[in-house]
Parts: C-alpha cells; sequence; structure tokens
C-alpha cells in the first residue's frame, strides 16, 4: 500500500522528470516527445538506482489506471471534427483495420520465426 | 473563471460515471474512453461551451498525460530480465511492425484519398494514446484526433486481432504479447492478461517498444509526404 505523501512524492517526482525531458527536446530542437524522452530518463535513473521504484510505484499505479481521464479533453474535441469523420466513415474504417491487421501480422509472424526462449514459468512480474 | 471550474469537475464527473457504467456494462465498446468522451461531447453541445473556452478549465487534466507517459518507465524496469532475455525477437519484430504499421496507413490514407489532417491523425495510430497524441502535436496534426483513431484502433482491432493470430498459427505468448502490444497498445495489453501473464508483460514491453519507433520515424515519414 502506499501512503498518500508518497504517491504525491511519485507525482512530484515523474512531473518533474517529464517537465525537464520536454524542456530538453524543446531546447535542443528534437522532434521527440517529451514524455517518451521522459520516460527513458526515469528508465536510468531506475537503473543506476538514483530512483527507487517504491517511490514511483504509487503514483505509476494511480496514473495508468486513470488513463481514459486524462484523454478526455482531447476526445471532447471530436465534437467538431464530427462532419469531417462523417465524410470519411467508412474509407477510414477500412484503412483502420486493414493496417492494424498488417501490423498484427508482420510482429506475431516474425516474432514467432525469431523463437521465444521465454517460458510460462519464467519469473515475469507482473506491474502496470 | 467559473466556467473553468465547472469544466474541470464536469470532466472528473463525466469520467466517475463512465467508469461505473463501463464496469456494469462489460461490453469492451462500453469502455471509459468512448462513453466519457461521449458524455462531453453531449455536455459541450448542449450548454453551447465552445470546446477552447472548456479546454482551458481542463488542461490540468490533460497536462497528466505527460507524467502518465513517464510512468510507463516502472513497468519496463520490472520487466527488464524478461526484455533482456528476447531482447532480439522484442525489438526487432516490435520496430518492423509499427515501422510497417505507420508507413501502410499513410499510403493506404493517401490511397482512400482521406485528407491530410486525418492522415496525420492515422500515423501513430497504434502508438498508446497519450503518446500519439504528442507526435500529432509534433508533426502538425490534430491531437484530438489522434486520441480518437487510437482509441477507434483499439477497439477495432480487439476484435480481430486475436482470431487473426490464432488464424496465422502464431501460438508462443510472446510472439502473441508482443503483436497485441505494438498493434492496438493498452487494449492489447488487457487482452494479453487474459492470455497469460508472459503475453501480458511482454505487450506492455511492445508498448513501449512500438512508441518510441514510431515516435522516431513519424517525422521522417511526414518530410516525405
Amino acid at each position: 500500500m502506499s501512503s498518500p505523501l508518497r504517491i504525491l512524492l511519485g507525482l512530484a517526482i515523474l512531473t518533474g522528470i517529464y517537465l525537464v525531458a520536454q524542456w530538453a527536446v524543446t531546447r535542443l530542437g528534437i522532434p521527440f516527445p517529451g514524455g517518451l524522452a521522459g520516460l527513458l530518463l526515469c528508465f536510468v535513473l531506475l537503473r543506476v538506482r538514483l530512483l527507487r521504484v517504491e517511490w514511483l510505484q504509487g503514483a505509476t499505479d494511480l496514473l495508468l489506471s486513470n488513463l481514459a481521464l486524462f484523454h478526455l479533453p482531447f476526445l471532447a474535441a471530436l465534437g467538431q471534427y464530427w462532419p469531417l469523420l462523417q465524410a470519411s466513415g467508412l474509407p477510414l474504417v477500412a484503412v483502420l483495420i486493414a493496417t492494424t491487421g498488417l501490423v498484427v501480422l508482420t510482429t506475431g509472424l516474425v516474432a514467432e520465426r525469431l523463437g521465444d526462449r521465454a517460458e510460462e514459468q519464467d519469473h515475469v512480474a507482473i506491474h502496470r | 473563471m467559473w466556467l473553468s471550474i465547472a469544466s474541470f469537475v464536469a470532466t472528473i464527473g463525466a469520467y466517475l460515471a463512465a467508469r461505473a457504467i463501463a464496469r456494469r456494462a462489460r461490453h469492451i465498446l462500453v469502455n471509459t474512453f468512448t462513453i466519457g468522451a461521449l458524455f462531453i461531447i453531449i455536455g459541450l453541445w448542449w450548454t453551447g461551451v465552445p470546446y477552447l473556452e472548456y479546454r482551458a478549465g481542463v488542461q490540468p487534466i490533460a497536462f497528466l498525460l505527460g507524467p502518465a507517459t513517464v510512468a510507463l518507465a516502472v513497468p519496463l524496469h520490472h520487466n527488464l530480465p524478461l526484455l533482456k532475455r528476447n531482447l532480439r525477437p522484442i525489438l526487432i519484430a516490435g520496430v518492423a511492425g509499427a515501422l510497417v504499421g505507420a508507413v501502410a496507413v499513410v499510403a493506404l490514407a493517401m490511397l482512400a484519398g482521406l485528407s491530410r489532417v486525418l492522415v496525420l491523425a492515422l500515423l501513430p495510430k497504434s502508438v498508446t494514446a497519450p503518446v500519439a497524441v504528442a507526435i500529432a502535436g509534433l508533426i502538425g496534426g490534430e491531437p484530438a484526433l489522434a486520441a480518437a483513431m487510437t482509441a477507434l484502433t483499439g477497439v477495432t482491432g480487439i476484435l480481430f486481432a486475436q482470431p487473426l493470430l490464432n488464424r496465422l498459427a502464431v501460438r508462443s505468448p510472446l510472439a502473441r504479447g508482443l503483436a497485441l502490444g505494438v498493434s492496438i497498445h493498452g487494449m492489447g495489453t488487457a487482452a494479453s492478461a487474459q492470455e497469460s501473464l508472459l503475453s501480458a508483460a511482454v505487450a506492455g514491453i511492445g508498448m513501449t517498444v512500438a512508441a518510441i519507433a514510431t515516435a522516431l520515424v513519424a517525422p521522417i515519414i511526414v518530410r516525405l509526404l
């Protein structure tokens, strides 16, 4: 269990990393999402043990289990795009389904071909 | 000021209501994304509040997508042993799937005569939504449309991704999890969790690999358009 204080600490750390990463990619003019740069930075900080995963776990669970909430401000704009979506409905859905199928096929077949040494009984920790 | 507060409170309310409904409904299409968005779109239409004024009030909520993306480092950290043992298949198949997907969706969308704003929104459609929103912003697309396309990819993909893998005789938990994570992001991770723990963990890794690969290649594809 994470105490509210620890969750707040985790949120502060994750937000701080995000802001630093966002600032860095903007400053360097790299066309790369600040959040992803922050993900990589956070991963490195966890590996070199500058950050402890216990500090972030509570905040991570909170953020990742409420992802839909953070998307609502964006999805709310869809009302504005309704005419556009309606006009290209069928081709849009066809393109979407065909290419998603292609990704499933490519990834699945290549991964199956390259084989997996992972075993069901491997110690696999499942975390959000 | 009051409008901002009302927008903020209403969004939280819509989210909680949508989540309660989604839990009862037990149907993949009745989820927190679709129902929550529906509530807010109807609410805006009904009250006549312009989207941009609403958006100002909910900026703190939208901002949290950034820290949420950073938080994906935590599951990656936990699953590093799994990633290390299977580095080659995960990286090669994950990157291949993401590249094929990004190029194919842009090519097909243009062939189908879809407008440029839709093409740009479709490019990151297989990427987890918080990253897709950011990629769309970087390549001059509409974040809102990109969010909708990822949601649409998830809800349609979930209907056929696993049957397709069965048809292709893809049986290893690693390959199945990876294919689901790379193609339909969070929805694939959720679906993999019902197959096996290993699949779910690999799906999460695949989701992150696909996000990074797509973010790297998206500006290049757009320059070629």
